[in-house]
């Protein structure tokens, strides 16, 4: 008997991404088809939220001061995704891109595929030039009509 | 000296005071005269600097002692090879209770304001019948799973006969956020190093109720390491940067130095505190209680007396032997070679002879057998080494040591068999 293959969309959380780093994922997980966990917690307590949403893929800011917490919750629990940090190959030179140039770590359960995480870091790391990119651009545009053009292919 | 193989170096470095040795080679100009363009970069976690470092972001940077050991052996965390040739500081840390929990704790036992043992072993009292009366366990604040301050903390609670991992709750939370969580009442006390002790007893929210001095005199805090594959790659370079942090570090042991280093924390923005808070213990100064004056402490920051910056290979095994004593590390391993992989003393050595500076000539030495009575006139090159608990931790003997604690998760047995060489 084939084993069962499990179809149900990753669930993700995004810890510690300002407003503009968010603003970038969001559409690029809803594209994914990666749900988005609720977070509407001011300072939430990353022991119980973690244990309650029990997520797949956590994106968290390299530099929120919460990581170090969320280090203690996800090494207490090998259930929950882990840090991705030692790799070789293509895949360490993405992480090091996506951690220095788009300031995002990532933490994925054991059930993520090497393949699928690799193509995941990949698009989150052109998505996230692109958008830089694009901003570059639309700041160099003195014309206020050109402006919202672009603006407006942003959203 | 070795050519440098690369001369633009990003360093990371978290904000508190013992990052000084960076801020002053930094600002007096020792990274400089290496050779090297040096920027460092201030991080907001422990774990994004071993990423980076890790991944090749940083060149370097400074971490807790325990951590490269930490890496290497993948212990709450992924395992990445790091090495460290050069211990940046001693000492520096502090456990603070919060008002509350320290008045019971007291009033258990008045020595308790007075002598850590005594305080450990009423805290154990107070947690005893904080359980009978079924209230919440108390919490404590660390900053990292495999911190030196997790394991001090731990020692601490432990020599009282409190079970860390039973008794109480340990949670991690960023140093900065230590006070407004102890003042909010969702911690009862933590160990983090300066300035958050004094912040905290200076704002009366809290008493220190033992520091690190006092835990193990003279033990290893924050070291400077590298990717292992990067300081193959960059040898000269790796060379280069310790020959700088020595000097600084030799430049922060005079005391005279030390309200500058001071003034170049909070001046030069590496710390956003005022000057009077980093500064006292800079200067042996150390702020125990708000209601009674200062203590002296000249060996609250140790940056380079007692051969400060040799990586001992014995205290690597220490750290190795917290892991297990706790439950962080199950598998056997062989715990010497572990630490001869991390610690590298050799590098030292290297450094050392070149900079025309006395070195060690041996890379382990027995802990607690050392107090500071013994050392009165003695060789700066040598300090007190005891424990709270006055246990000692004899060169080859990890495992007798761990034996000695009736607190501890550690498989002797299995180890032993691991371990053929130490006993």
């Amino acid at each position: 008997m084939k084993p069962s293959v499990n179809t149900a969309p990753l669930r993700a959380l995004l810890i510690g991404a300002n407003s503009t780093r968010s603003e970038k994922l969001l559409p690029l997980l809803e594209n994914l088809g990666i749900d988005l966990l609720p977070r509407d917690h001011v300072r939430p307590d990353l022991y119980q939220l973690l244990q309650t949403l029990q997520p797949d893929l956590i994106f968290v800011d390299v530099n929120s001061p919460a990581r170090d917490t969320l280090e203690h919750v996800v090494s207490s629990d090998p259930n929950l995704p882990q840090p991705v940090v030692n790799a070789d190959g293509d895949l360490r030179i993405s992480l090091r891109r996506l951690a220095g140039d788009i300031g995002i770590s990532l933490y994925v359960r054991n059930t993520v595929s090497p393949a699928l995480l690799q193509a995941l870091i990949d698009i989150t790391i052109s998505h996230c030039h692109s958008i830089d990119v694009l901003r570059q651009e639309l700041a160099l545009l003195k014309a206020p009509g050109k402006a919202e053009l672009i603006q407006a292919a942003l959203h | 000296m070795a050519p440098l193989e690369k001369t633009d170096i990003k360093l990371g470095y978290i904000p508190l005071t013992d990052c000084a040795p960076f801020a002053v080679a930094k600002e007096k100009g020792f990274f400089d005269e290496q050779g090297l363009n040096v920027s460092l970069s201030r991080e907001h976690s422990w774990a994004s600097i071993r990423d980076k470092v890790g991944l090749g972001v940083l060149d370097g940077a400074q971490m807790l002692a325990s951590m490269p050991v930490a890496a290497r052996l993948g212990v709450a965390g992924p395992r990445l090879d790091m090495v460290t040739g050069f211990v940046l500081d001693l000492n520096g840390n502090a456990i603070t209770l919060s008002k509350r929990l320290y008045s019971a704790v007291v009033a258990t036992d008045p020595d308790a304001g007075f002598s850590p043992l005594a305080a450990s072993k009423a805290l154990n009292l107070v947690i005893r019948a904080n359980a009978q009366n079924k209230r919440p366990k108390f919490r404590f604040g660390v900053v990292f799973p495999v911190s030196t301050q997790n394991y001090e903390l731990r020692y601490w609670l432990g020599c009282g006969g409190t079970n860390p991992d039973l008794d109480v709750e340990i949670v991690v939370i960023p140093p900065p956020d230590m006070v407004d969580h102890l003042q909010s009442g969702d911690i009862d006390g933590y160990c983090v190093g300066e300035p958050w002790n004094t912040v905290a007893v200076r704002a009366g929210l809290g008493h220190v109720v033992a520091t690190k001095y006092e835990l193990w005199n003279n033990s290893p805090e924050k070291v400077f390491a590298v990717a292992r594959t990067w300081s193959e790659t960059y040898p000269g370079t790796h060379r280069a940067i310790i020959r700088a942090l020595m000097k600084a570090c030799a430049w922060l042991d005079q005391s005279e130095n030390r309200l500058i280093a001071a003034e170049i924390l909070t001046k030069c923005g590496y710390i956003d505190q005022d000057l009077e808070t980093v500064a006292l213990s800079l200067c042996g100064i150390s702020q125990r209680h708000p209601d009674r004056p200062p203590e002296d402490a000249p060996d609250f920051h140790v940056f380079n007396r007692y051969s400060a910056n040799f990586p001992w290979l014995n205290q690597a095994e220490w750290f190795i032997a917290e892991m297990y004593r706790w439950g962080q590390l199950k598998n056997p391993v062989s715990i010497s070679c572990i630490a001869e992989e991390v610690y590298l003393p050799e590098l030292y050595r290297e450094v050392a002879v070149e900079f025309g500076v006395p070195c060690p000539a041996i890379n382990r030495k027995t802990e607690g057998n050392l107090s500071p009575q013994m050392l009165q006139n003695f060789t700066p090159h040598l300090g007190p080494n005891q424990f709270i608990d006055g246990k000692r931790f004899d060169v080859g003997k990890v495992l007798r040591y761990l034996e000695q604690h009736e607190l501890s998760q550690a498989n002797i047995s299995e180890l032993r068999q691991r371990n053929e060489t130490i006993s």
